[in-house]
């Protein structure tokens, strides 16, 4: 891949900025996150999870310490107002 | 002075701020010890909101100082924070609440904290966005605002790492190894380290690894959940905070917008998400800004308070182990607080003198029946 290849499409990050990081000690997936921001865009991560494990690999990583980052709610974006309806349920 | 050989336990802010201050007057063996990657507790989850509207003396004053390190922590620390210094506005919904502002507005003036109360069309006129039916008042100060958690505990890291203090990740504290009434070993499941001080900054952690010593803590850990907004433009200049549900709404410099609100008391046990949360959250953000239900949620996730019984952190040394410094309690504002209380806290482990502003929040207090309450606690 050339260097230049983005990976994380959401917040811009580029390989060559992944393998830096990866440099800097960001050895697993939540590190690179909190550090570049990878996966904390529109996507929460669908996109680059599997490009930012290969590269952990390719930097010597292995791949058995490899975990995803923690997905969490929504499943995919809504808004606000989906959620504020008066709908079953209550408080 | 090359100082003591230093195993600080807790790889957050305030042992990271600790360590980076201790290291920059000339301690020479730092560790901390941190069990998860770096930026896995609370200061990764929290709001990274920072104010100096408190409604005690100790707390305004030690918030005015650390405004002044956030300020100047790219400069002191080669590294960007994101600090944005568009104000908090807190909105007061009854006769109650606008009392209390007055009363902290006068004493905040008092040390040099120019908050300034406003009227419900100033509050339109900052803010067109809000709703305002039902504000009798509001209290801003301009100088308060809003920072990225995850820049703080790297810009602290790497200058902690450049003056020599090892900053170890993966390492869990498993044991407190005593000789006599000290602490000799702090071991971990990396193996150990020899110990002449020990500081606990552990936050919510904090009272597990004390119990490993036979220290008994008050301290409890409370779940807090949070959300944030996909990006927007800037449009939400202050920091938000209506007083009749405690709500924190803030537009970070990246551009979303985080919020937060307690629910009724959480177990502290895990870190999963309710969507009893979601639903009040979103309607009462929907309800203070309308234009926001139309905004998309990306993300929910849930951190840890650190609570004390009188609403106060917990600092100093204790009577055994001798040599365990307590540095946690500080329930929800650890990340604002942390700057200014490790320098007053590196003042008192290099030169023996204990802060008057500090001296007050020793374990023993509780047995003397504790101190002021802090009335300005939210989310």
């Amino acid at each position: 891949m050339p260097r230049k290849t983005i990976i994380c499409r959401c917040e811009d990050v580029t390989e060559a900025e992944v393998r830096e990081a990866i440099a800097h000690g960001m050895r697993d997936i939540e590190s690179l996150k909190r550090y570049l921001a990878v996966g904390t865009g529109a996507c929460q991560g669908k996109n680059c999870l599997a490009a930012l494990a290969r590269i952990l690999v390719e930097e010597g990583v292995p791949a058995e310490d490899i975990k995803p980052m923690v997905s969490r709610p929504p499943l995919a974006w809504a808004p606000l107002g989906a959620f504020a309806g008066e709908s079953e349920g209550g408080e | 002075m090359a100082g003591p050989k230093t195993v600080i336990i807790g790889g957050g802010i305030v042992g990271l701020s600790l360590a980076w201050n201790l290291a920059k007057r000339g301690w020479t063996d730092i560790t901390v010890l941190e069990r998860d990657h770096l930026n896995a507790g609370a200061s990764a989850r929290c709001g990274g909101g920072i104010r100096s509207q408190w409604s005690t003396a100790d707390n305004i004053r030690i918030m005015k100082r650390s405004t002044e390190l956030f300020e100047s922590f790219p400069q002191d620390t080669g590294f960007n924070n994101w600090f944005r210094q568009g104000g908090y506005l807190f909105l007061a919904y009854s006769d109650e609440q606008a009392a209390l502002f007055e009363k902290n507005n006068k004493l905040q003036h008092e040390h040099g904290v120019d908050s300034e109360l406003l009227s419900p069309a100033q509050i339109k006129k900052m803010v067109p966005e809000i709703d305002t039916e039902g504000i009798t008042v509001g209290s801003f100060h301009r100088k308060d605002g809003v920072c990225f958690p995850f820049a703080m505990v790297w810009g602290y890291t790497k200058a902690c790492r450049r003056l020599g203090v090892q900053v170890l990740p993966y390492h869990e504290v498993t044991d407190l190894e005593m000789t006599g009434d000290r602490i000799s070993e702090v071991v971990t499941n990396r193996g150990g380290f020899a110990a002449d001080l020990v500081v606990l900054a552990a936050a919510a952690w904090s009272p597990r690894i004390a119990k490993m010593c036979g220290l008994e803590l008050p301290n409890h850990a409370e779940k807090h959940e949070a959300i944030v907004t996909e990006a927007l433009h800037p449009f939400l200049e202050p920091n938000l905070i209506p007083m009749n549900s405690g709500m924190y709404v803030a537009q970070t410099m990246r551009g979303e917008i985080y919020s937060c609100v307690g629910l009724d008391t959480e177990p502290a046990s895990d870190y999963e998400v309710t969507f009893a949360f979601m639903r009040k959250v979103s309607r009462l953000m929907s309800k203070l800004i309308p234009r926001l239900s139309a905004v998309k949620v990306l993300r929910q996730w849930a951190g840890f308070y650190d609570i004390t019984p009188d609403t106060n952190p917990i600092i100093g040394y204790v009577d055994k182990p001798s040599n365990f410094y307590q540095y946690h309690g500080l329930m929800g504002h650890g990340f604002m607080f942390a700057p200014a209380m490790s320098e007053m806290i590196a003042d008192h482990l290099l030169t023996g003198q204990l802060h008057e502003d500090i001296a007050i929040y020793d374990l023993a207090r509780f047995e003397r029946g504790g101190l002021e309450v802090e009335q300005m606690i939210i989310g």
